[in-house]
């Protein structure tokens, strides 16, 4: 019996440091932003133009419903992303588009950019080619997302614009 | 008397409006030109932070190629293909208060260095943008932008 309790007492500790180095799964889910409204008020400067929108990162329940610790993101990469126009104007008059995230702690990163902007359309897919390091946006509140545009020409009207954007997270399994 | 009345109320009332635009963060919005006058900047509030970007350059095109200006004195060589032209020059300013915004960079495409920045609203038209070394604010320098009117 004796015996018994001297190597359960070794044997506990071994466990135990066992289970807490075991490495915790990696979870993947996607999520999508949907319809950000990014306004440009008159009058707008031919050259460079800057839209913003705010996201409110409300993703506890989605964190919640995938298993995984939104307080250990590995990793977030953009899925797809997709820019539309208003009404019946196109981005005719825009040369090109630059895609970044930006936070209150956390400096600007660019995201993706399109050059030149396809004309006569309505909507512009816009790949995310740079392995950018955006996980750590994710961890806040809130974001913004800012599209830089430069105008081919001055216009007195303004322009609105909304993006739709699926993500891809990698976190870890919430224990 | 009259006349000394008025005079005192004048100057009350003026410098009362004036320190008034000067305290409103709003007022650093907008185009301004720097020193060399070859450049337009415009500073732009996002988030709770202010930013600059060139929106105008007197020379937009590289002289002897004739293609846009760029980057070509980054630092980062990886940088150095993006257009001068939409640049963000001025980044992460906060204000605080009286007219003086702080915590930002400024870069100099001319050289291609980052220095820490300071901006003093001097009135609703000029400001002083210091520029210095970071860790070292008496390493540096100051320069006086007019606002495009």
């Amino acid at each position: 019996m004796k015996n018994f309790k001297l190597s359960l007492s070794a044997f506990l500790p071994v466990m135990i440091l066992f289970i807490s180095c075991t490495p915790a799964k990696k979870v993947e889910f996607l999520y999508e932003f949907n319809n950000i409204p990014m306004s440009l008020t008159p009058p707008i400067t031919q050259g460079p133009n800057t839209f913003q929108a705010e996201l409110i990162l409300n993703l506890d329940s989605a964190f919640a419903s995938n298993k995984a610790d939104r307080t250990k993101i590995k990793d977030v990469s953009v899925e797809s992303m997709e820019l539309n126009i208003s009404g019946d104007r196109t981005f005719n008059n825009f040369e090109n588009v630059v895609v970044n995230f930006f936070s209150d702690k956390n400096d600007m990163t660019k995201l993706a950019s399109l050059s030149p902007v396809p004309k006569d359309v309505q909507s512009l897919k816009i790949s995310s080619s740079e392995k950018a390091d955006i996980h750590k946006y994710f961890s806040e509140s809130s974001m913004f997302l800012i599209i830089d545009a430069n105008m081919t020409t001055g216009d007195t009207l303004g322009y609105d614009l909304s993006m739709n954007m699926k993500l891809k997270f990698t976190a870890l399994e919430k224990k | 008397m009259k006349l000394i009345f008025a005079l005192i109320s004048f100057i009350l009332v003026f410098s009362t409006t004036n320190s008034q635009n000067l305290d409103n963060p709003s007022a650093i919005l907008g185009l301004w030109i720097p020193k060399k006058g070859d450049s337009h900047i415009k500073i732009e509030k996002i988030g709770s932070k202010y930013y600059g970007k060139v929106v105008w350059l007197k020379e937009p095109n590289d002289k002897d190629t004739g293609l846009p200006e760029t980057d070509d004195k980054n630092p980062d060589p990886s940088l150095r293909n993006q257009p001068i032209l939409g640049l963000r020059v001025l980044k992460d300013f906060t204000y605080e208060g009286k007219g003086v915004f702080k915590g930002g960079t400024a870069y100099d495409p001319n050289n291609g260095k980052t220095y820490c920045g300071k901006i003093t609203l001097t009135d609703f038209d000029h400001l002083d943008m210091r520029g210095s070394i970071c860790g070292f604010s008496i390493l540096g320098r100051t320069e006086t932008w007019n606002r495009v009117k």
